[in-house]
């Protein structure tokens, strides 16, 4: 490191404190610098010392659901546009108040972070053939029992009034043979127990459907996951 | 069909009570939304501490922790454990977030360091515990170990927000010496806590 002529900008990068051009110049020279590059890391560690004269001060209690509604379940606000789902979505399938009359699964809720006693493997109760992570990346995931039992921890926005999450279990490839799988509300993070099995090469799915729910799915997914 | 893996039987709650900062962020770098939130509680005190006194002002400070944070999910996967702590890499994603902040909103600019007397009633709020008050003892004692001359330049810049050209014309010396300063300081520091084995930022954990 000492023989690299950039090595002084270390310390002020690492502070934050470089003027706007130096700081330019010098992510470029980072990139090719592995030496100042592992400096800098090194030297963040003394702005902990720096952090610590502060005085630690309680933040607002809805900082934290903020900055996890930021992270993970965009998709009810704003679907991401580098979304995609897997298969494809009866688009509208039938009117609401047809679809309300079919409600017919009630989604047992058995546990919401924080409470969970066992966590999701234990709600399970059969052993587990496959855990799987729903899309987009950070929403949740899902365990598949060894007989196509499904227990589903998501995280979504509290739905909006008049409107429940539904989830379903369907063939690859074809939403038209959809199975409801129950219903939830959506506030935070919770572990579900969906009311229909899934088996090896079907798709389990969340969309936004009227508060009694819908026999098929009637709006895009909000989170998938390829068994 | 993927396998489960090792993760498998461990549930997020369950996990974020014993995971190091570093395994966490192992965990959010791969989308885990509970260990970013177990990471927010350990560390948003201090962050939040932090981006006040910077900012003065509550809602930027919020607005520097929520950015800092989101910027842990999202650079998480380009952090190295081996290279440097977990808390100081999330404080300093706030923290650079606040001096960004800090230098749009020129008139809040922190003399940085004489308005502990305000920073004293904010604390107030907050139940410090034991361990945290300790810290800042050490850290305290730490920085007075440096020179002055360093001392000051560091704060002015952690504190104020001020580059390196805004301190030399601020102190009124040449450019190359707020530079020197600078790293002669971040070196001492760095040496300091590896004698003094800073260990009590990590037994929080």
């Amino acid at each position: 490191v000492d023989d690299c002529e950039q090595r002084e900008l270390t310390a002020g990068y690492a502070l934050g404190a470089l003027d706007r051009d130096d700081a330019s110049r010098f992510e470029a020279h980072l990139r090719r610098c592995k030496a100042c590059a592992a400096e800098v890391e090194a030297f963040r560690d003394a702005l902990l010392v720096l952090a610590h004269t502060a005085e630690p001060a309680e933040p607002p209690a809805e900082l934290r659901g903020r900055i996890l509604a930021e992270v993970a379940p965009r998709a009810i606000d704003r679907p991401r546009r580098s979304f995609r789902s897997p298969f494809r979505w009866p688009l509208p399938a039938l009117a609401t108040g047809l679809a309300a009359a079919a409600a017919c699964t009630v989604i047992v809720v058995v546990g919401t972070q924080g409470s969970g006693a066992g966590g999701p493997a234990a709600l399970l109760g059969e052993p587990v053939a496959a855990e799987v992570a729903l899309q987009p990346t950070g929403i949740g995931r899902i365990l598949v029992g060894r007989d196509g039992k499904v227990v589903a921890q998501v995280t979504l926005h509290r739905a909006p009034a008049g409107k429940a999450y539904e989830a379903w279990v369907m063939p690859k490839g074809d939403a038209q043979r959809a199975r409801p799988a129950g219903l939830l509300r959506g506030d935070g993070t919770q572990t579900v127990v969906l009311s229909a099995r899934a088996h090896q090469g079907d798709v389990v799915g969340f969309t936004l459907e009227p508060a009694g729910g819908s026999p098929r799915p009637t709006s895009p997914p909000v989170a998938t996951a390829h068994v | 069909m993927n396998r489960i893996g090792r993760r498998g039987e461990l549930g997020r709650v369950e996990a974020s009570s014993y995971l190091s900062d570093e395994a966490l962020v192992g965990l959010v770098a791969r989308g885990d939304e509970g260990a970013l939130g177990a990471l927010y509680d350990r560390h948003a005190q201090l962050a939040y501490g932090v981006a006040r006194r910077l900012l003065r002002d509550a809602q930027l400070a919020e607005d520097a922790v929520q950015e800092g944070f989101v910027n842990v999910w999202r650079q998480a996967s380009s952090f190295r454990p081996e290279r440097s702590r977990a808390a100081s890499w999330i404080l300093m994603l706030v923290h650079r977030r606040a001096v960004d902040l800090v230098r749009r909103e020129e008139r809040r600019r922190a003399d940085a360091i004489d308005e502990r007397a305000e920073l004293v009633a904010d604390a107030a709020n907050t139940e410090e515990t034991a361990l945290s008050h300790l810290e800042r003892e050490l850290a305290a004692k730490m920085l007075a170990q440096l020179p002055d001359q360093q001392r000051e330049v560091l704060e002015l810049a952690f504190w104020g927000g001020y580059s390196q050209s805004e301190l030399a014309d601020r102190l009124g010396v040449p450019l190359g010496t707020i530079k020197s300063r600078m790293f002669n300081g971040m070196a001492r520091v760095r040496a300091l806590m590896e004698d003094e084995t800073w260990t009590t930022a990590n037994s929080a954990n």
